[in-house]
C-alpha cells in the first residue's frame, strides 16, 4: 500500500476516533467507513480485499480508549482497568458483565486483589460490591498502611524495612540490599531481584503478565510497577508495551500483527476475520511499514497464495512436505516379503524371488511361496487368481495417482524454482538495461520496461504456481476445463514474455523489442488479472468443486482418488 | 553472583533439614548440577527402588526453573522414556521464591504416587487406571531390573 493510503488513515483516525472503535468492535463498517475505504481505489477487483494498516501508536490509541472506558465505568485507575481487560482478553462486554456481578471475584481472579482468607477479620459484606480500589485496602496484611491519597497505590516501596532485623531478600539471600519493592501482597524482594525477574520475563518469555515472585502468589504487576522494577530501562519497557499491543491484537480477530521480523504494524481486515469467509476469499494484505510486508490474513502457509484459498493451499503444502509421496513411491514400486515384511524392489530378472534377509523364496507375481509352484518354473500358473489381480490393481492405481501428483508437483515446483532465480534475473536484466542504453539511444527511463516485464513475470509465476495446486484438487468437470484454459493462456503468455526478456539485443532490434516486450507485458498482466479475477469469482459463487474433502467446503460427490 | 549465593543457601537449607528418602549431591566442579536420588517409599509401587536424577540449574537461576532428568528407568505415567518429568512447578508455575527443597518434595511425591492424570505416558496412565494389578506388576518388575 502506498504511503498516501496510510496518510488518509491517520486523518481518519484523528477525526473520528469513536467511530473507529465501534466499527472494529462489531466488525461491521459504517457507511462512512466504506466510502473512505473505496475511495483510494478506482476499481475494486474481486481478488483484492479491503484492509487497513495501523501503526503501533494507532493500536495503542485504541487500547487506551478501551482502558479509559473501563476506567470510567468502574471508577478504577487506568492501570487497573488495563490489567482487568488483559485478563478478560480485551472482551469489554464480558468484563463489564462479570464485574457488575462481583467486582471482588473479578479482581481476585485478575490478580489485582488478594484472595480473602475465610478467617480474615477484614471479610465483610461491604467489600462485596465495592470497586477494586476499595477491596484492595481490606486485605489482611496492610491494615496499618493506609493510602496517602484518594488514589490507591498498588506499588508499595518500603525503604528501609520497618523491622529491626536487617532485610534479607528471600530470592538472592543478599543481606546488603536495602531497597525493596513489593506488590500489595507485601511479599518484599530486593529491587535487584525484581529487576532481573521482570527483565527475564519480558525478554526471554515475552510475558506481559508479570506476577509476584512469591510461591502461589497470583498478584500481578501494573505497568507503573513494571516500569520502576525495570529501573527505567527504556528498551525493555518498550518491549513490554509492544507485548501488550500484541496481546490486544491477538485477542481481536479483526486484527493481525505483521509477521515480518521486528515489524510493529498491525493490519485490520474484518472481511478476512471469520473462518467461513476463507472459503470464498483469499485475504492477502500488506502492512503500512513496507510494500514487501505482504501476508495472508487467514493463514500462515505462504505470503501470497492467490488465487488458491487457504484450506487448499495448506493441504497442498502438507502433501508436498510430508513423506506420504515417498510412501507412495514405495507402494507403487516395491512389495513386501510375505514372511519377514522386508521391502523389496524388483530390478529385473525372473519372478523367483529369494528374500535377501530371511531367504524366503516366493513368486513376485502372486506373492505365494515358490514351493507351491511345483514344476511350473518361470510361468506362474496362479497368475489369474483374484488376490493377485486385486494386488496388481491396487498397485497400478497407486502408480497412476502418483503420476498425477507428480504432473502437478513438477509444474508447481518449476514456477517456485524460477521465483528463487528471480534475484539472478534481476541483476541480469539490469545489466541488459545498461547495455541497451549504450547500444541504442534509449534513456534509463526508457529501458525501465525490462524491469517491469521481469516483475510481471515473477508475479505471474506465483499465480501459476498456485493454480497447479488448485488444479490438483479440482474435480474434473467443465469448470476445471475453463480454469485450465485460463491457466494455459497465462502460462503461454508468461513463457513468451520470459523468452523475450532473455533474448539478445543488438542496436537494430532494441526498439522493436521494446515495443514487443511492452505489449506482451500488458497482455500478460491482463491474463494474470483474468486468472485471479475468475478464480476469485468462482470462490464467491461457489463454482469450484473438489475431488477431496476440504475443510470448510461441501463433501465431493465422488472421490476420484 | 545472585545464583551462586542462592544455590549455596539452598544447599545449606537442605543439609540442615534433609528430606527423608531424598539424597542430594552437587557436582564437585559445578554447583549448578545436582545429582539426586529418591528412595521409593514403602507404600509406593516402586518400593525397594532407588531412582537417580540430575537437577540442572540455569545460569539465571532462580529466575528460570531448574530442569530435571531421570537417569534411572522407571515405569511411571508422569516420566517418559528420556527421563523427563511432568511437573507444572518446573514449567509455567515456577516462581523465583520457590525453594529447591519444595521442588524436591514435589518430585518425591510424584514418584511415590503415580497418578493416571499424568499425561506424559498416556499408555501407562491408561493402564494404571484400567488394569492396576498389571501396572503394579510391571512397575515392580522394572524397579527390580533397573532400580535396585
Amino acid at each position: 500500500m502506498s504511503s498516501d493510503y496510510e496518510l488518509s488513515d491517520n486523518e481518519y483516525y484523528d477525526e473520528d476516533d469513536d467511530e473507529v472503535m465501534y466499527d472494529d468492535e462489531d466488525g461491521s463498517a459504517s457507511e462512512m467507513d466504506v466510502d473512505f475505504r473505496i475511495s483510494p481505489n478506482t476499481k475494486v477487483k474481486s481478488y483484492e480485499i479491503d484492509f487497513d494498516s495501523l501503526s503501533q501508536a494507532q493500536v495503542e490509541k485504541q487500547i487506551s480508549q478501551d482502558v479509559e472506558d473501563i476506567s470510567g465505568i468502574f471508577g478504577v485507575e487506568p492501570e487497573v482497568a488495563s490489567l482487568l481487560l488483559r485478563n478478560y482478553n480485551w472482551n469489554k462486554e464480558r468484563l463489564i458483565e462479570k464485574y457488575m456481578d462481583s467486582a471482588t471475584a473479578v479482581s481476585i481472579a485478575a490478580g489485582l486483589a488478594l484472595p480473602e482468607k475465610p478467617d480474615s477479620s477484614s471479610r465483610s459484606r461491604a467489600t462485596q460490591s465495592q470497586p477494586v480500589g476499595a477491596v484492595r485496602r481490606t486485605t489482611r496484611r496492610n491494615t496499618n498502611e493506609q493510602p496517602k491519597s484518594g488514589k490507591t497505590k498498588i506499588l508499595e516501596r518500603v525503604t528501609p524495612p520497618l523491622d529491626d532485623q536487617p532485610f534479607v531478600c528471600p530470592i538472592c539471600f543478599d543481606d546488603s540490599q536495602t531497597k525493596t519493592m513489593s506488590l500489595q501482597c507485601n511479599h518484599k524482594f530486593c529491587t535487584e531481584c525484581w529487576n532481573a525477574y521482570t527483565t527475564s520475563k519480558i525478554r526471554t518469555e515475552a510475558e506481559h503478565w508479570i506476577t509476584c515472585m512469591a510461591e502461589d502468589c497470583k498478584l500481578v504487576a501494573t505497568d507503573d510497577f513494571v516500569k520502576s522494577a525495570l529501573k527505567d530501562d527504556a528498551d525493555v519497557f518498550t518491549r513490554y508495551q509492544e507485548l501488550v499491543v500484541r496481546h490486544y491484537v491477538s485477542c481481536n480477530k479483526n486484527l493481525k500483527y505483521c509477521p515480518y521480523p521486528s515489524c510493529t504494524h498491525t493490519v485490520s481486515c474484518p472481511a478476512g476475520a471469520s473462518k467461513s469467509a476463507l472459503t470464498t476469499i483469499v485475504p492477502i494484505v500488506t502492512c503500512g511499514a513496507s510494500a514487501g510486508h505482504k501476508f495472508c490474513f487467514g493463514c500462515n502457509v505462504d505470503a501470497d497464495h492467490r488465487p488458491v484459498v487457504c484450506g487448499v493451499a495448506k493441504m497442498w503444502l502438507q502433501k508436498c512436505q510430508d513423506d506420504s509421496e515417498t510412501a507412495n513411491w514405495i507402494k507403487s514400486n516395491t512389495k513386501e516379503c510375505s514372511k519377514c515384511q522386508s521391502t523389496i524392489e524388483k530390478n529385473g530378472g525372473c519372478n523367483h524371488m529369494t528374500c535377501k534377509k530371511c531367504k524366503y523364496e516366493f513368486c513376485w507375481v502372486c506373492m505365494g511361496p515358490w514351493t507351491e509352484h511345483g514344476t511350473a518354473w518361470y510361468s506362474c500358473n496362479r497368475y489369474d487368481e483374484k488376490a493377485s489381480i486385486d494386488a496388481r490393481d491396487a498397485q497400478s492405481r497407486s502408480r497412476a495417482s502418483l503420476e498425477r501428483y507428480l504432473h502437478y508437483y513438477n509444474r508447481w515446483a518449476n514456477h517456485e524454482q524460477s521465483a528463487k532465480l528471480s534475484v539472478e534475473l534481476y541483476t541480469k536484466t539490469e545489466r541488459k538495461m545498461e547495455e541497451m542504453q549504450i547500444t541504442s539511444d534509449m534513456t534509463w527511463i526508457e529501458v525501465q520496461f525490462m524491469k517491469k516485464a521481469v516483475d510481471e513475470v515473477f508475479k505471474c509465476r506465483m499465480t501459476l504456481k498456485w493454480t497447479y495446486a488448485m488444479a490438483y484438487y479440482l474435480e474434473k468437470n467443465n469448470q476445471k476445463e475453463l480454469f485450465e484454459d485460463n491457466q494455459r493462456d497465462l502460462e503461454r503468455a508468461v513463457e513468451e514474455l520470459s523468452e523475450l526478456i532473455e533474448s539478445s539485443i543488438d542496436p537494430e532490434s532494441a526498439l522493436p523489442l521494446r515495443q514487443k516486450v511492452t505489449d506482451k507485458t500488458v497482455y500478460v498482466q491482463k491474463r494474470n488479472e483474468i486468472m485471479l479475477e475468475d478464480t476469485a469469482n468462482g470462490f464467491l459463487e461457489g463454482r469450484w468443486k473438489w475431488n477431496m474433502s476440504i475443510d470448510g467446503f461441501d463433501e465431493p460427490t465422488e472421490y476420484a482418488y | 553472583m545472585t545464583s551462586l549465593r542462592r544455590i549455596q543457601k539452598e544447599l545449606t537449607d537442605i543439609k540442615n533439614k534433609p528430606i527423608e528418602g531424598v539424597s542430594v549431591e552437587p557436582q564437585e566442579d559445578n554447583l549448578f548440577i545436582w545429582k539426586c536420588s529418591i528412595k521409593a517409599a514403602s507404600d509406593s509401587p516402586y518400593k525397594g527402588g532407588t531412582f537417580h536424577f540430575k537437577l540442572s540449574l540455569p545460569d539465571n537461576f532462580p529466575f528460570k526453573p531448574p530442569t530435571v532428568a531421570f537417569t534411572t528407568k522407571i515405569y511411571h505415567p508422569g516420566i517418559n522414556d528420556e527421563g523427563s518429568i511432568c511437573v507444572s512447578v518446573l514449567r509455567d508455575q515456577w516462581k523465583p521464591a520457590i525453594s529447591l527443597s519444595s521442588v524436591l518434595d514435589i518430585i518425591q511425591e510424584k514418584v511415590n504416587h503415580p497418578s493416571p492424570d499424568d499425561p506424559y505416558e498416556p499408555e501407562i496412565a491408561a493402564q494404571l487406571k484400567d488394569d492396576q494389578p498389571r501396572f503394579l506388576a510391571v512397575a515392580k518388575e522394572w524397579t527390580k531390573k533397573y532400580a535396585s
